[in-house]
């Protein structure tokens, strides 16, 4: 008898844990599936257990999800932890693997969460060990205590790279530079935006505050470099690039690169939702309303996923999408869903006002998404060079599977997380096509590698 | 757009970009019209077998014909590596069918004396093993408790297809052929002594036409005035993570490639173009993976695909010249792998030169007239 | 390459890496407890045999396959530390008896 449910959600961040509050307080039977160890996704990763001596390096906007935290624990939700979902359909069937053991249950309605990553910025030499995500470094500050030990760089862009930056700097960390790969254009264009970017005061005011510290740190910064490399044997021993018409190199035991964040769209591709294209930012994100809702009946999608908000937007819309399916699923009438989402609403839309500031001063630089230097491992798990998918789109390759097919990427342990959207990008460079007609790598299950006996050893039930 | 040639191939997948090689080498001017990134592809979904036994049980002819295609397989391979330049790492290790079955075991007994009387030219070398001899030939791997033996024939052996698909393409282009993909042809128009083949942007003129677009190929060819009864079968398959070499024969239903993953495979279903991958099949697929080489359980899968085979009603070939428009012909078979030397040259030569093989008319569409 | 700057708990367990026994606080995941102990390294790639750290920290990369208690490509960035751990690299293509 498999395992019923009124709401499936996939993610234990803090867009999944709002809609499980919301939908638990009208008496849905709610399971959350969460793949981390701890609830709080990326961006409030192990806040619960959190007790770090220095608080105000992480900040209360970190701490707030403690708060979420503990609202999550007092509700009746069934939560799962190290719980990957490897299949799910649009009919509210969702196949999981846990402890090696996979168990099928069924949802009237699934919500996806599953927030984030950080968009793959392939440099030569970036699969080197040393070479990281600065929101990886950052995750290990917050989980563990840790701090890059050495010297380190970091390079990129993005409102995550200031506010790492910091970090690392009060935490003693030997930054020998920042590199700042985005454009300086991108403030003229930000810049008719400015006045929604206002009514979020606080954040404009941090952001403000973190450009001024760095500024005023003492650690060089550049801007408008080429040629990024990262150099070594069996792990990063300097930096390169150049800076104007001069070649820079800079010893190095840590390089941290960061070009802002993307949708993990993985499930919701295998699910069947319809997406678009968001040409600022450069990512797909699923097609949602105001509530969530996708183009499938029964799949909500929220928060990050749904594009890029942050913290705040996405636990607004995991509330607003908790009272819908409560709604949908007849616990309240829509008068009461709708006076009940005033709140989280008015919160949401304030947040969002910033929104179109940030995506236009942020804008990933196309430099570091379609890499000029050949030699560059486009997709990591096969080694799979920009130079080789390049000569694929010349034999005739029109898109990211059938570069799939010529040149094996995306055919690894990732399953074409890292490399599908450099793939299209690459594709749409050298056809000069807009990257809506190239598409993206098909998603099959198993959304994670499964051993077989796992995959045969569990009941299927139609 | 009109863009004037010698010969148009309609179909980008095994068949007709093996038989646009063959003709471009041949010296003619040749244009391939291939659709866009997601079309329905069995080229890259097949599982990559050059594959004999069982082949052409009644009819004679392409008994004959798979046997004499993985005579000629060798020598293609070769050249394609020497004069193309890639390797589609083919082996004849010879194959292997398992069976855990007394009955289906005896069964297949006698289709191998059926075939054995149905290949007088070539010669057709299969036969049954017992447990011991197959345990011998799968090397380290244990074979499963539930196998009573297997069938053999040194005649089989496997290769990676997608590399095949690329070597055909490079050839086709170093042979002055002109691929257009993204240019799926919707209509077929006979002017006088030519044929207008229309794409969404582009006009495409030629004396002679074929039609190899798999699943596409009934709506095309019936604007030649053919009827071809084409019907798709799904067809899943899992691929597990990267192993040390370690199974040196191709089995029917497990392989190790080339880079060293297990393919698992053979269903078969009928689902019309759903080519969705499903878990019930792919629980089937892995049980009797793991009846067969139970060390298998522990590895990961890492991918599966579905595609569905361009099947016609016995299962064999249809070439097929039009009779109301002659210069248009149609080429279909789900077996595009292993019959890739025979299409690159004896379909070639019918195509270019009006040159027949013995017993060819075998393949034509008469046979399905009873 | 990585350092602590604070103590994150008082409880601490013991692991062993590539036979080293090691200390770690719990709650560590098994990534951060081999940074933190000059692992560099958490396996050699299947395609070239390189060298392979983890980049992203949260499950998506794969870059971080070890072997576990015996039980070959965990994804170490997601998994806690427990007393008794045994944690080992991987290196290349996996046999088939590994």
């Amino acid at each position: 008898m498999t395992d019923q449910y009124d709401l499936v959600i996939v993610g234990g961040g803090p867009a999944g844990l709002a809609a499980a509050i919301e939908a638990d307080r009208y008496g849905l039977t709610v399971i959350v599936l969460d793949d981390q160890q701890r609830v709080g996704g990326q961006i409030y990763r192990s806040v619960e257990k959190n007790r770090h001596d220095s608080i105000e390096l992480l900040g209360d906007d970190y701490f707030y999800g403690r708060t979420l935290a503990q609202k999550f624990a007092a509700t009746d939700v069934n939560y799962q932890s190290r719980a990957s979902v490897w299949h799910a359909t649009a009919s509210g069937t969702v196949i999981y693997s846990r402890k090696n053991q996979s168990h099928q249950i069924e949802g009237k309605h699934l919500l996806l969460a599953t927030g984030a990553m950080e968009r793959p910025f392939p440099i030569p030499g970036w699969t080197l060990p040393g070479v990281m995500g600065a929101a990886a470094a950052d995750t290990l500050f917050k989980s563990s205590s840790l701090v890059p030990s050495g010297k380190v760089v970091l390079a990129g862009s993005g409102p995550l790279l200031l506010l790492i930056a910091y970090r690392l700097l009060e935490s003693a960390v030997d930054l020998k530079a920042i590199i700042n790969t985005s454009e300086r254009k991108n403030l003229l264009t930000a810049l008719p935006y400015f006045p929604g970017a206002l009514k979020n005061r606080k954040l404009l005011t941090k952001g403000i505050k973190l450009q001024w510290y760095l500024m005023r740190s003492g650690v060089p910064i550049y801007r408008g470099i080429d040629q990024l490399k990262a150099q070594g044997t069996d792990k990063v021993e300097s930096v390169s690039f150049r800076a104007g018409s001069r070649p820079q190199e800079i010893l190095v035991d840590t390089l941290l690169l960061h070009e802002g964040v993307i949708p993990n769209t993985q499930i919701t591709k295998l699910i069947g939702c319809e997406h678009e294209w968001d040409a600022c930012q450069r990512y797909w994100q699923p097609i949602t309303d105001q509530w969530g809702n996708s183009k499938l009946d029964q799949v909500t999608v929220v928060g990050d996923l749904s594009g890029i908000s942050g913290a705040k937007t996405a636990e607004m819309s995991g509330h607003l999408a908790g009272l819908n399916i409560a709604h949908q699923l007849g616990r309240i009438s829509e008068a009461e869903r709708n006076w009940q989402a005033r709140s989280y609403r008015s919160v949401l839309n304030k947040e969002l006002a910033i929104r179109p500031f940030i995506d236009r001063l942020y804008r990933p630089n196309l430099k570091n998404i379609v890499p000029a230097d050949d030699q560059t491992i486009v997709c990591r798990c096969e080694e799979v060079t920009a130079g080789q998918i390049r000569s694929s789109v010349d034999l005739n390759c029109v898109g990211p599977n059938q570069v799939k097919t010529q040149t094996r990427c995306g055919m690894g342990a990732c399953q074409g997380r890292m490399c599908g959207p450099t793939s299209a990008e690459i594709v749409a460079a050298r056809q000069q096509k807009p990257i809506e007609e190239i598409g993206y790598l098909h998603v099959r299950p198993p959304l994670k590698p499964i051993s077989i006996e796992e995959m045969i050893g569990f009941k299927a039930e139609r | 757009m009109d863009i004037k040639t010698d010969i148009i191939v309609i179909g980008g997948g095994l068949l007709g970009s093996s038989v646009a090689f063959g003709l471009a080498r041949k010296g003619a001017d040749v244009v391939l019209l291939d659709e866009g990134d997601m079309a329905h592809r069995a080229a890259v979904g097949n599982f990559g077998l050059v594959w004999v036994q069982n082949k052409g049980l009644g009819m004679h002819r392409y008994a004959e014909w798979a046997r004499e295609a993985s005579l000629l397989f060798p020598d293609f391979a070769e050249m394609l590596k020497d004069e193309i330049g890639i390797d589609v790492r083919y082996e004849k290790t010879g194959g292997l069918i398992m069976f855990t079955s007394e009955q289906a075991y005896e069964a297949q007994k006698s289709t191998h004396e059926r075939l054995r009387g149905a290949s007088e030219i070539f010669g057709y070398d299969g036969k049954m093993i017992d447990r011991q001899t197959a345990q011998e030939m799968v090397g380290q791997l244990r074979l499963g408790e539930k196998i009573i033996g297997a069938s053999y024939s040194t005649h089989d052996g496997h290769l990676n297809p997608l590399l095949l698909l690329t070597a055909l393409d490079r050839g086709f282009r170093q042979a002055g052929g002109n691929r257009f993909p993204n240019h799926a042809a919707f209509e077929i128009k006979q002017q006088d002594t030519s044929f207008q083949v229309r794409t969404q942007s582009t006009v495409f003129c030629a004396e002679k036409v074929v039609i190899a677009a798999g699943l596409g190929t009934p709506h095309l060819a019936a604007m030649v005035g053919l009827k071809i009864p084409i019907s798709p079968q799904k067809g899943q398959v899992l691929v597990t993570e990267r192993v040390k070499p370690v199974l040196p024969i191709a089995v029917s239903e497990v392989r190790q490639t080339d880079e060293g993953s297990f393919l698992l495979g053979n269903s078969n279903e009928d689902t019309g173009f759903d080519s969705s991958v499903t878990l019930d099949i792919m629980q089937k697929i892995l049980a009797r993976t793991v009846t067969l080489f139970p060390q298998l359980a522990k590895l990961n899968v890492v991918r599966t695909w579905s595609c569905l085979r361009p099947l016609t009603p016995d299962h064999m070939p249809i070439y097929q010249e039009s009779v109301s428009s002659p210069g248009a012909f149609v080429i279909t078979s789900h077996s595009g792998v292993s019959l890739a030397a025979m299409q690159s040259t004896y379909l070639a030569d019918w195509i270019l030169n009006g040159a027949i093989v013995d017993g060819f008319e075998n393949f034509g569409l008469g046979r399905f007239h009873v | 390459m990585f350092r602590r700057i604070s103590t994150p708990t008082d409880q601490w367990v013991t692991i062993i890496f590539e036979k080293r026994e090691i200390q770690v606080p719990k709650g560590d995941s098994v990534a951060a407890a081999v940074l933190a102990n000059q692992g560099e390294y958490t396996r050699t790639s299947v395609v070239g045999q390189t060298h392979r750290a983890p980049y992203c920290q949260m499950g998506i990369c794969f870059e971080c396959l070890m072997k576990i208690d015996g039980i070959p490509n965990q994804q170490a960035c997601l998994i806690e530390v427990r007393e008794g751990m045994k944690v080992e690299r991987q290196y290349g293509t996996r046999g088939i008896n590994d």
